[in-house]
């Protein structure tokens, strides 16, 4: 285990559908997922069986944050590469909403 | 420090067993040295995935164990004509829409769904009645991102973005035609939309800026009622009817995971989704309902599915 993790653990593991997340584990921790299958959770014993669980792959805070910012990059530079010719940026906007903008995970 | 008698003019009840659940009940379980209560909450779990991920589709549904979408924009950038149905455990490929398109109004049930407008000012219309699509009267303003409420033989679809420019229009549909009806009162689009065609919400959404409003329709005009907590564009997703109504996910305007709960009266923010999206749809009612699809970020297609369950159930609050 990473030794920047303070209150939480990451993970990294891709949303498998029905039984991924359940509402027991709702109930009994917070998760947050992130892009990059990014996942960020009490670091309490409820969840990391939940990452053992689901075979997750325990990331430090930095790894997971490197993670995340190189999603949302790659989605900014998506963003400024779809233009349409003769297009306002207001309409920009209302095509493809607003530009992805950074994310800090806790 | 008052006692519980101070507060409430009555002893909480000391019983051996849990009693008949009623909400809000509190008592002190003898057998156990527990003090107890019921209420319920509502909490997020992941559904079966979608088999092909897309953002901007079309979808809807009865429930959170027979829902749709169709349409969209997909993960190689092309427009989606697939069309899928859920059973709460997994999606089903069905027959594919016959117009591929982004951010158009998706109504009613998997075995009669509508799908109406879309980007590029789109007018057509389309029907699904549970096996194949058939192409429906055109609406009389091409649109997109509205909000919609209703079914396919009562549908309402509202607001929107149309020659350039958020619109403020409404269009009820019978079945068989599109015709104009009251206006809402604050122009917009991106909003989230839910209910019946006489009793619906049109949800936050962008003017220019994100908007908290939200109005409710009677069948013949919009009425503004209690602003959301947070506003959100970017298609977020709202299921439920006037009565209780659950409003989650869009863009604030990064991808947001808050969900808010409405019972009538106010808007209460309640447990967040697992993660935020925009463009996503939804389906279902107050206390079992479905986020899917999506994206986060932009333009990172989502094949998700989230379920909404709020349950009732009895809560140790104290040890003895």
């Amino acid at each position: 285990m990473a030794n920047d993790k303070g209150f939480f653990n990451y993970w990294v593991v891709a949303n498998s559908g029905k039984g991924f997340i359940t509402h027991v584990d709702s109930r009994k921790f917070w998760i947050g997922g992130y892009p990059g299958n990014v996942w960020v959770c009490d670091d309490i014993p409820e969840s990391r069986d939940w990452g053992a669980r689901n075979s997750a792959t325990s990331k430090t805070k930095s790894e997971a944050q490197t993670i995340v910012t190189g999603v949302v990059d790659d989605a900014k530079d998506a963003w400024d590469d779809n233009n349409v010719d003769g297009e306002s940026a207001a309409e920009k906007i209302a095509r493809l909403g607003i530009k992805p903008t950074d994310i800090t995970i806790p | 420090m008052a006692t519980y008698k101070q507060l409430k003019g009555i002893n909480v009840q000391s019983l051996d067993a849990d009693p008949t659940a009623i909400e809000g009940d509190v008592w002190y379980n003898s057998s156990i040295g527990k003090l107890k209560m019921y209420q319920s909450s509502g909490s997020w779990a992941t559904g079966g995935n979608i088999n092909t991920a897309r953002q901007e589709g079309g979808g809807n549904g009865a429930s959170q164990t027979a829902a749709w979408i169709a349409a969209g924009y997909k993960a190689d950038t092309n427009l989606s004509l697939d069309n899928e149905h859920y059973d709460g455990t997994s999606w089903t490929e069905q027959g594919n829409i016959n117009t591929g398109r982004k951010t158009p109004s998706g109504l009613g049930t998997n075995t009669a769904s509508l799908v109406a407008g879309g980007e590029g000012d789109l007018a057509i219309s389309e029907e699904f009645n549970g096996s194949a699509w058939a192409e429906g009267n055109n609406m009389n303003q091409g649109r997109s991102i509205s909000s919609f409420a209703g079914t396919q033989t009562a549908g309402l679809i509202a607001g929107g973005w149309s020659e350039d420019a958020y619109q403020e229009e409404v269009e009820a549909y019978d079945g068989t035609s599109w015709s104009e009806v009251g206006d809402i009162n604050t122009t917009r689009g991106n909003a989230a939309g839910c209910g019946i065609q006489t009793a619906a919400l049109m949800i936050s959404g962008a003017t220019a800026p994100l908007t908290v409003n939200v109005e409710q329709y009677d069948g013949s005009s919009w009425t503004e009622i209690a602003n959301v907590n947070t506003a959100r564009t970017s298609v977020p997703v709202g299921f439920g009817t006037t009565a209780a109504a659950i409003f989650c996910a869009g863009g604030t305007p990064s991808p947001s995971a808050l969900t808010e709960d409405w019972d009538g009266t106010s808007w209460t923010e309640v447990a967040d989704l697992p993660a935020g999206y925009r463009f996503s749809q939804g389906a279902g009612t107050a206390t079992a309902g479905l986020r899917f699809a999506g994206a986060n970020p932009t333009p990172a297609q989502s094949n998700v599915t989230d379920e909404w369950t709020v349950a009732t159930g009895a809560e140790t609050i104290a040890f003895d």
